[in-house]
């Protein structure tokens, strides 16, 4: 409720509430870009400029739906963009240690339980480190259905692509980590495929 | 572990990273409000600035005008635009503006019999712009033009006084004598092609001395026009034109199809169209390279050619509906590429709008574009801005050159989301 009526006035040019709105959602919006680029400072660069769009926007927006997705999608594009200018890729070759590779092992396969390895600080970090090594395309989707929780089909329409383009990019994800995993643990096949 | 221990997961991991008491974006987000705005304004005030220094030369070619109005940046008048903070278009204080002085100056008009009309009480009475040949066919003068209900008859006779020519048209209309017409008997009536448009020929031998009749349909004018201020006299809707040759049979065109056909071709193209040419050679004069379609857009839309304005590095695509059918759907749509380091503005009217154009601000192409629909008329009175749905334009910003992409149906029926689409298809 709070998003609509600042939204309601930012469509009469009413710039007051926008501040409530980067105070409201720029914590998680600067981690998802983090995630993307890797890169605080360009992170919150791609973030006040999504801040800006918003404001410059708005009249694009659609009251009757939900303001989250379509925000975190201009912070997402955004991020890819700037990521992609980076070209920051660790190359893939690059070896994991157990702990990612164990994270890596559950994008592959959900059932596996890790978690108990991933409670160490420092495995979080591996974590980071695990995403940082897939192409900026895939840390967004790795971001939008990991971090921003959306569903694969709500994913397919703020991406404007086909459901079966997403599962197809998260098998990737997943295949690619998968790769990692043999390459660091020795593992043979691929499960995800 | 599903999805939710996941993001509790990256949550304290990013939190380690970069901790939410040192993230605050507002001021941030704030001072680049400010400067954006700055920059807004600024370019509006070197807008203005370079408005009051150019004067346009005026190109006029027997039909076509090539228009642009020095005067609106170099009068009181010209004044009149506002300062608004948009980045693509410059809205005027009023919707209409006053008579430019190319209007004021007559084209060179023959000496009219008192039976014939001018052509501009012609069209006056008919209330829409007749077609003309680009130039006057050798050997024949213009006697002038009548007017019957809404058929405009123009009237052309050789210097022997052995051939006459009659271009007779309507718009939106039936074909000029179609009732004369329904008693020709169908295998007399041959298939012809005026330009890509179909249309019919016959030998009326009823007549003495026998005449010609040809009979086809266009889009009504300079379809689409180049820029905005071109198309301020464009209408929705089609021609249907007949052209007449009448002559004796000693004379030089006596029945001659072939030149009625040529002369027909005169009244399709326009001079910007007869001047295009290919992506490829636009591009070696502008010196760079421009987005265009793809070819897996050609079920939608052809491209008719390319053209130039030297003056600012300007280069202009023009895209057709691909079965030539611009008659019925009159879908086409004309992209504009040139420098940013050449002004917003290349002719003093294309990045005018009236003052009660409504702006959308538009997401393009991962940039912020405008959007705006309608164009300038020419009236008598000077220019008056009109809401047409028929026209819809949009303008952005991309690495270094302005875009304008402008979209025509003549039922006005394609949408903003139609430009944004075609514009992100652009490669």
């Amino acid at each position: 409720m709070e998003d609509r009526i600042a939204i309601s006035r930012l469509k009469q040019g009413d710039l007051t509430d926008l501040e409530s709105l980067v105070n409201r959602y720029q914590v998680r919006a600067v981690h998802a870009a983090y995630l993307i680029l890797y890169d605080r400072a360009l992170a919150e660069d791609v973030v006040c400029t999504a801040f800006v769009k918003l404001a410059e926007r708005v009249h694009q927006y659609d009251e009757d739906r939900p303001f989250v997705p379509w925000f975190f999608r201009i912070v997402t594009n955004d991020a890819l963009k700037a990521a992609r200018k980076q070209q920051r890729t660790i190359s893939l070759e690059e070896q994991l240690d157990e702990s990612t590779a164990q994270f890596a092992q559950w994008l592959i396969d959900p059932n596996t339980r890790p978690e108990e390895l991933l409670e160490e600080k420092e495995t979080r970090g591996m974590i980071l480190n695990a995403i940082q090594s897939l192409p900026p395309e895939q840390r967004r989707v790795v971001v939008m259905r990991y971090f921003l929780e959306l569903s694969e089909a709500e994913m397919s329409t703020k991406m404007d692509r086909p459901l079966s383009t997403i599962k197809w990019w998260l098998r990737d994800a997943r295949r690619r980590l998968g790769f990692r995993i043999s390459s660091s643990r020795g593992f043979g096949e691929d499960k995800s495929e | 572990m599903d999805d939710k221990n996941v993001k509790s997961i990256l949550e304290v991991a990013l939190e380690e990273e970069i901790p939410s008491s040192k993230i605050n974006l507002w001021i941030g987000v704030k001072e680049r409000l400010v400067v954006r705005r700055k920059i807004y304004l600024q370019q509006d005030k070197k807008m203005n600035l370079t408005k009051r220094y150019r004067l346009q030369r005026v190109g006029v070619a027997t039909l076509m005008v090539v228009a642009l109005l020095a005067i609106v940046f170099t009068t009181p008048q010209g004044q009149t635009f506002a300062q608004s903070i948009l980045r693509f278009f410059i809205r005027t204080k009023s919707d209409r503006l006053p008579l430019q002085p190319w209007q004021l100056t007559p084209f060179p008009t023959p000496t009219i019999p008192a039976t014939m009309l001018s052509m501009t009480n012609a069209e006056e009475l008919v209330g829409f712009d007749a077609r003309e040949f680009i130039s006057v066919p050798a050997g024949l003068t213009l006697q002038g033009a009548h007017v019957e209900g809404e058929v405009i008859y123009i009237e052309y006779v050789s210097a022997d006084g052995k051939c006459r020519l009659t271009l007779a048209q309507t718009l939106n209309g039936k074909y000029p004598n179609a009732n004369l017409w329904s008693h020709f008997l169908t295998k007399d009536i041959r298939a012809v092609k005026v330009s890509e448009f179909n249309g019919e020929l016959i030998y009326d031998s009823s007549n003495t001395p026998p005449i010609i009749r040809l009979r086809w349909q266009q889009p009504d004018d300079g379809f689409p026009p180049p820029s905005l201020i071109d198309s301020s006299s464009w209408r929705p809707g089609y021609l249907s034109l007949e052209l007449v040759q009448s002559c004796t049979p000693d004379s030089a065109g006596y029945l001659n199809d072939k030149n009625l056909l040529n002369l027909a071709q005169r009244t399709v193209h326009t001079l910007w169209r007869d001047s295009l040419v290919s992506i490829e050679q636009a591009e070696s004069q502008v010196g760079f390279g421009t987005l265009q379609l793809p070819d897996d857009n050609a079920a939608l839309f052809t491209l008719v050619g390319a053209s130039v304005d030297p003056q600012y590095r300007l280069i202009t695509l023009v895209y057709y509906s691909p079965d030539g059918s611009a008659v019925q759907s009159g879908l086409a749509f004309t992209l504009n590429q040139w420098p940013t380091t050449e002004p917003l503005e290349t002719c003093d009217l294309c990045a005018a709008i009236g003052a009660s154009a409504k702006i959308t601000i538009i997401s393009v192409r991962d940039t912020t574009g405008e959007y705006v629909e309608g164009v300038w008329e020419l009236t008598n009175t000077g220019p008056a801005w009109q809401s047409y749905p028929f026209r819809k334009t949009i303008r952005w910003q991309e690495d270094g050159f302005w875009f304008e992409l402008s979209m025509f149906t003549s039922d006005g029926s394609h949408t903003m989301e139609d430009l944004i689409v075609t514009a992100e298809n652009l490669k």
